[in-house]
């Protein structure tokens, strides 16, 4: 009896366990080079994209900056966001020299053409979601996350295969209708700078058959990052 | 990055002077050259090569320097001088963007990316997290690009000569006669422009307020005193309208020669001639799941040309709101309303004392393809002063022009576009003024 309440007792629910995917040790800031392969209908399209992070306090910042196709070179995107808070976004076209605010409905929109939306690059709070713990699979914990009722997104259901040192290694987002939409894996985990880091991405579309991959061809999670790297300005001038 | 485009407009042939087919081949390329991270050099420029037929066949080429600039970056801040566009304000037709002349030299179908003149500049900003402060320096004026005549989107153009003959109008196309930058101050400190940007990104929304000083930012049109006395001379006699005026008038009462300069003649002088001061504002706000933008601007001392072809100076207030939304997905609308309220008890040439534009764009994107149209609207209440005439009005609708695009993506580097473009109106309105160039055109841009 004495056992079953303990082992009651050591049982993690999915809210702790998200959380602790939520705290897990991150990187201050990185720099990384990613090849995107966008694969849609039998065609490939590739894009190739530098991208910035740098985290001060409760508030992550990120600049991607497209390198690769030429039509889309010099586009960047700026992402700025607070723990608990929707994040804030901008796109800067080279083209037309003007940087423009996103909507947060926009953020439920393909980035840049790829099976990725652009929420899927923000960092979710395990505040905004109902966290339960369904099951152990090879050794991974499986949360299913309902979004709550004043949170703007595009999933009714997330399913995420969380490893023992807080690593998801697999995702299941669901429509509005309940339906499987997209399943994104990590692969290729290593070590590098004493932060885990997926050096394969890999998103597929279930329901057009759609496929993003993300390869991360060069990474420093040591990078000094100019604080300027994440402002409007430098989005126009860098 | 560089990029060829090959592009062709058919118009409309209703009037034999007008160009019916044009072809033009570009060539454009930006490099940029990072020796370290606090520094950034970049060059651009374009080669057009061009060819028109119709009522005067010809051919030309055109290779322009554009952005030409350094910048520097120590911490926070960044210093840079040279040739640049920078632009100002939250909405896409934005009356805070006036730190660079525009290229207009064909109007509506002036691509997005050209449509704005590098000009020399010295720029100095502070970029915060929440605060950016920009302040730029220009030490001379710079002119707008425009042709006065000899194309179908000249400032002087055919149809506005409406009962001319050719012949009448030959010297002009030949080139003989030309408009002048006369007394045009450069190098004069008294051309010095000047302004400053304050943006701020807060919670809920990002805003920014501007100041600027500069001369009139597309320059006076004054005409051969001869012809102005003969149209004031006719309109008082007869009581007839600007419009009509003209049409009575001769090609060879506009291009009497007044002053010979650089073995052409002249018959116009085209001249910024007074300063003007501007101070606005601009927001973004996310408004349930769309973004609503708007920008203001008063403007002090801006000129206009009035009815009776002078020019006046007043207070005038220009406003820009756009409303972008997903309609569904991957349809988005974009709508914009302008405003320009000119604080003058004159009647004005070709505007209103109340100018509104409203403009509705739509962009939908399925497989490689993306359409874009839309159109904008020129409306005239006539008189503010008095709510219940605007709103009886009839024909409220002056002016109007059309706009659509489908470009077609086979691969990245791609694109081809079909469209056409169409501009209707009374002659003396804003897009009346070009209705005889409605066109259809298709292009194909290669990325390299």
């Amino acid at each position: 009896m004495l056992l079953v309440v303990l082992a009651i007792m050591l049982q993690m629910t999915g809210y702790e366990i998200m959380k602790n995917v939520h705290n897990r040790p991150t990187p201050k800031s990185s720099y990384s080079e990613v090849k995107m392969l966008i694969k849609k209908k039998g065609e490939v399209r590739g894009r190739k994209i530098k991208s910035y992070m740098k985290k001060k306090g409760k508030v992550t910042k990120t600049l991607i900056v497209f390198l690769e196709p030429a039509d889309v070179k010099g586009t960047k995107f700026l992402q700025i966001q607070r723990e608990g808070k929707r994040a804030k976004q901008w796109l800067y076209l080279p083209a037309l020299k003007k940087t423009r605010k996103i909507a947060s409905a926009d953020k439920t929109k393909p980035f840049m053409g790829s099976e990725l939306a652009y929420e899927d690059m923000e960092r979710r709070s395990p505040d905004d979601y109902n966290h339960k713990l369904i099951g152990k699979e090879d050794g991974l914990y499986v949360v299913e996350s309902i979004p709550k009722e004043d949170v703007k997104t595009q999933y009714s259901k997330i399913k995420s295969w969380v490893r023992r040192d807080w690593i998801i290694v697999k995702t299941e987002l669901y429509d509005k209708e309940g339906k499987l939409l997209k399943a994104i894996e990590m692969k290729q985990i290593e070590d590098i700078d004493g932060f885990p880091i997926a050096k394969r991405i890999e998103v597929k579309n279930v329901q057009n058959g759609n496929e993003t991959t993300l390869t991360t061809e060069k990474v420093n999670n040591k990078a000094k990052i100019p604080s300027r790297y994440f402002t409007k300005a430098y989005l126009e001038s860098g | 990055m560089p990029s060829e485009e090959f592009w062709q407009t058919g118009r409309w042939p209703n009037n034999k002077l007008e160009d019916i087919l044009e072809a033009r081949a570009r060539f454009f390329a930006s490099l940029g050259y990072y020796p370290t991270d606090y520094a950034k050099f970049t060059v651009s420029g374009k080669i057009d090569f061009n060819g028109y037929y119709g009522g005067d066949s010809r051919s030309d080429y055109t290779a322009e320097l554009l952005e030409t600039y350094a910048i520097f970056f120590i911490e926070d801040f960044d210093i840079s001088f040279g040739n640049m566009v920078v632009s100002w304000g939250k909405t896409d037709s934005s009356p805070l963007d006036v730190l660079n002349p525009v290229d207009i030299r064909e109007f509506i179908f002036t691509e997005e990316e050209f449509r704005k003149v590098p000009a020399p500049m010295l720029r100095t900003r502070y970029s915060g997290e929440v605060l950016a402060v920009d302040f730029v320096l220009k030490p001379f004026w710079y002119p707008p690009k425009f042709h006065e005549i000899r194309s179908d989107w000249a400032f002087l153009n055919y149809s506005a000569l409406a009962n001319n003959s050719k012949e009448e109008l030959e010297p002009l196309l030949e080139g003989k006669y030309q408009a002048s930058y006369k007394d045009f101050p450069v190098g004069d400190l008294l051309s010095l422009e000047a302004g400053i940007s304050i943006d701020m990104t807060l919670e809920e929304a990002d805003v920014q307020f501007v100041a600027f000083s500069g001369l009139d930012p597309f320059p006076m049109l004054f005409l051969y005193e001869g012809f102005i006395a003969t149209s004031k001379n006719q309109m008082k006699q007869t009581g007839v309208s600007v419009e009509d005026a003209l049409s009575d008038v001769s090609a060879a009462e506009i291009i009497q020669p007044v002053v010979e300069t650089q073995g052409k003649e002249v018959f116009a002088t085209l001249k910024p001639e007074k300063r003007c001061y501007l101070l606005g504002g601009g927001f973004s706000y996310e408004l349930s799941g769309s973004m609503l933008k708007g920008d203001a601007a008063l403007i002090l001392n801006a000129g206009y040309m009035t009815d009776d072809l002078d020019i006046t100076r007043s207070p005038s207030a220009n406003l820009s709101l756009q409303l972008e939304k997903e309609l569904i997905s991957d349809l988005y609308a974009i709508f914009s309303l302008g405003e320009l309220v000119i604080f003058s008890d004159k009647y004005l040439a070709v505007l209103d004392k109340l100018n509104t534009f409203p403009s509705l764009f739509l962009r939908y994107t399925f497989k490689d393809y993306e359409l874009l149209s839309g159109a904008v609207f020129d409306l005239t209440p006539g008189d503010f002063s008095n709510i219940f005439t605007m709103m009886a009005k009839e024909g409220i609708v002056r002016s109007w022009s059309a706009f659509s695009g489908l470009t077609w993506s086979p691969k990245d580097e791609l694109k081809i576009t079909w469209g056409f473009g169409i501009l209707e109106g009374p002659k003396l309105s804003p897009f009346g003024y070009f209705d005889e160039n409605d066109a259809v055109f298709v292009s194909a841009r290669y990325y390299f």
